[in-house]
């Protein structure tokens, strides 16, 4: 198991004024499994992958990653585990754009300190895994959003982390780019074996995942699997639970 | 990498905030070219002026404190700018200390080339306050090259402990800042805290009282001796501050207490954006404010008291008088001295006498008054009547070249402006002194 998340509160607000952004929720996750979690607008699903991404700290519970307790990591080592345990992918893409997109997908990489031949590499076979190895050279302000996106990937992937976080990354793209993008997570999971944690409001999207946790209110409403369905079957069974969970998916 | 990235972000910040990139240059050149008047010539050949290098120094630390809200403010203003970037940093694993270090290399890089423009804007500049200053004292001059690197270290000095402050204040938000907090400050709203209490209303108020008051002291000079003018000063600046500070809450007040005008037509957003605007920049815009009255108030009363040394240079019918307190024969001192510079045509000295009476004084002072100005008498001699000898009169007549009027036993003459001719002719007239007078 690699990750497993017990009994998750989340509270913000101060004192007369609090919101429960996540009330109780445990669930684990596979080594090399494609989950999405689904939700309306203020279920919790952002705050959930904040708190396993450590951008967020829990109220109470607590979150083990490869059997370390991520809840219980000292503030200054927390930016060496994000580098070696976790990969992001951005609605917005967060690349730098002082930085090519071969130097974007690098700086992981280097931060870590790695030989510069095996940083080189590394970054033209990630690029090339997620066919950007043309615009390489380019900047960020000079490529699509499609590019951007699989750039952000390559990043991602490029640390060979444990785990893939993904908040909306279809969230800025048009539907063909999105398409691309959601194979090309698919086919790093399949043959990469790359653990990702898809937030998303879009059920196009989750039906890529293997499994879907469905929040309301902050706890886990649901929980639905692929198993043998295709992913046109699957989409429709994620659209019945939608419709059950109520309420507007945005 | 941390090097590259550090070098393209301060390019980058370079372009983006051409701004206040340029309003930094302008703020160097300022400091070195008051820095560069405090060792250049002017300030030796004026040696007899005390007053000048220390009204040069406190200029000087002025521009230091305008230059150090800069540099404070633009740093601030970037990192808050910049928090999505530098949460990209974080979440890519960069620790924080690895972030200051970088934003302390860019800060470092653009802070040498504003520097490095700025001193060379700032010779310029030093040699326009030269120019401007020997105007002033109407002394002739050339411009040359000159370049002070007791200026240049000064400025330097004081460049690297305002960027030292600026920075250390922000490296240490930057450790202390959290990713959550840098990935989601975009989306916080504006802090729009506002009051509408009484205090603000009446310190609203009072701001306006103060600045009337202020602008009052600096028109009309009620107590003369310069006193007005620093008070009148302080007043204004005191309102400007005040002002800014509280006119959005008074605004609140007023629109709170008149809900009909607030709902009309599209007033509610006008009034919502315009209060929440001057909230947000009401520091800023109160100390712009005050630093451009200062300017134009130092500005005003430079050109005034070059109008006054003009006028009295121009009512000199010498070339040089001397008013010696003390025995007649040390004024012998000052003719050595001047023979030394130049050759004398003619010289005269005499003694001016005085006695407890003011009658004429007094005639002089209401006649001042009737034309609507305030007394403001500063020379001594002219405290009591002041009279001189018949012989030392027709003597500085002669000099000038005048028509000299002969005086017959118990005659005297009175030696006036055309101005006090019928205030004095009336008030002898009054105290039944049937004399011919001869104005």
């Amino acid at each position: 198991m690699l990750l497993q998340v017990e009994n998750v509160e989340k509270y913000y607000g101060n004192k007369g004024n609090i919101t429960k952004a996540l009330d109780g929720v445990s669930f684990s996750v596979e080594d090399g499994e494609f989950i999405s979690i689904m939700g309306a607008s203020g279920s919790g699903k952002t705050t959930l992958l904040n708190c396993l991404s450590t951008i967020d700290s829990v109220s109470a519970g607590q979150i083990i990653l490869d059997g370390s307790n991520i809840t219980e990591i000292k503030e200054e080592d927390i930016a060496a585990f994000r580098r070696d345990n976790l990969g992001f992918i951005f609605q917005d893409y967060n690349l730098l754009d002082t930085l090519t997109i071969e130097e974007n997908i690098a700086l992981p990489l280097t931060i870590k300190e790695l030989h510069p031949k095996f940083v080189k590499s590394k970054t033209v076979e990630v690029a090339n895994r997620l066919q950007i190895a043309d615009i390489l050279d380019k900047f960020p302000y000079q490529v699509s959003g499609g590019q951007k996106q699989r750039c952000a990937c390559a990043r991602a992937i490029g640390n060979s982390p444990k785990l893939i976080l993904a908040d909306e990354p279809t969230g800025a793209l048009d539907s063909k780019s999105a398409y691309v993008l959601l194979e090309t997570m698919k086919n790093l999971n399949e043959e990469m074996k790359v653990t990702i944690f898809l937030v998303t409001h879009d059920a196009l999207s989750a039906s890529y995942a293997e499994r879907i946790l469905f929040l309301k209110d902050g706890r886990i409403f649901n929980e639905i699997f692929k198993g043998e369905k295709n992913r046109n079957q699957f989409y429709y069974e994620i659209l019945d639970v939608l419709s059950l969970l109520g309420g507007e998916i945005i | 990498m941390i090097m590259k990235l550090a070098i393209r972000n301060a390019k980058r910040q370079a372009s983006s905030y051409l701004f206040y990139f340029i309003t930094i240059i302008c703020a160097v050149a300022f400091m070195f070219g008051f820095n560069s008047l405090i060792y250049s010539d002017i300030i030796k050949n004026l040696s007899e002026l005390e007053i000048l290098p220390y009204m040069i120094i406190t200029t000087s630390i002025f521009v230091i404190f305008i230059l150090a809200w800069l540099v404070n403010y633009m740093t601030n203003f970037m990192l808050k700018k910049r928090s999505k970037e530098l949460s990209t940093y974080m979440i890519l694993g960069i620790q924080n200390k690895n972030i200051s270090k970088m934003f302390l290399i860019e800060s470092f890089l653009l802070g040498i080339f504003a520097f490095g423009i700025g001193i060379l804007g700032g010779t310029l500049i030093s040699k326009l306050l030269e120019a401007i200053i020997y105007s002033l004292f109407g002394i002739e001059h050339h411009v040359y090259f000159s370049f002070s690197f007791h200026a240049l270290s000064l400025s330097l000095l004081y460049f690297i402990l305002i960027y030292f402050f600026a920075l250390c204040k922000n490296i240490k938000l930057l450790k202390k800042m959290k990713l959550y907090d840098l990935l989601y400050y975009e989306k916080i709203n504006e802090s729009f805290n506002i009051r509408s209490n009484f205090l603000d209303t009446v310190m609203f108020l009072a701001s306006i009282i103060i600045g009337i008051c202020g602008i009052c002291l600096l028109l009309f000079m009620p107590i003369g001796k310069g006193v007005d003018i620093l008070v009148g000063l302080v007043f204004v600046t005191m309102f400007l501050f005040g002002f800014f500070r509280t006119v959005p809450f008074f605004i609140e007040n007023v629109a709170q207490k008149n809900f009909s005008w607030k709902y009309k037509r599209n007033r509610l957003v006008l009034l919502r954006t315009f209060t929440s605007k001057i909230v947000s920049i009401s520091t800023t815009f109160g100390m712009l404010s005050i630093l451009f009255t200062l300017a134009l108030t130092s500005i005003s009363i430079t050109i005034g008291m070059n109008k006054v040394v003009n006028k009295s240079i121009e009512l000199n019918i010498f070339d040089i008088v001397i008013l010696h307190k003390g025995d007649m024969s040390e004024m012998k001192d000052y003719m050595s001295t001047i023979e030394n510079v130049a050759d004398i045509k003619a010289a005269a000295t005499y003694n001016i006498f005085t006695s407890n009476s003011t009658i004429l004084k007094n005639i002089r002072e209401q006649a001042i008054r009737d034309n609507g100005n305030a007394f403001n008498d500063i020379y001594v001699e002219f405290r009591y009547d002041s009279y001189m000898k018949y012989s030392d009169y027709v003597l500085i007549c002669e000099m000038l070249g005048a028509d000299i009027m002969d005086l017959g036993k118990d005659e005297f003459l009175i030696q006036c402006i055309p101005a006090l001719e019928e205030a004095i002719q009336n008030s002898m007239e009054s105290n039944f002194i049937k004399k011919e007078i001869v104005v």
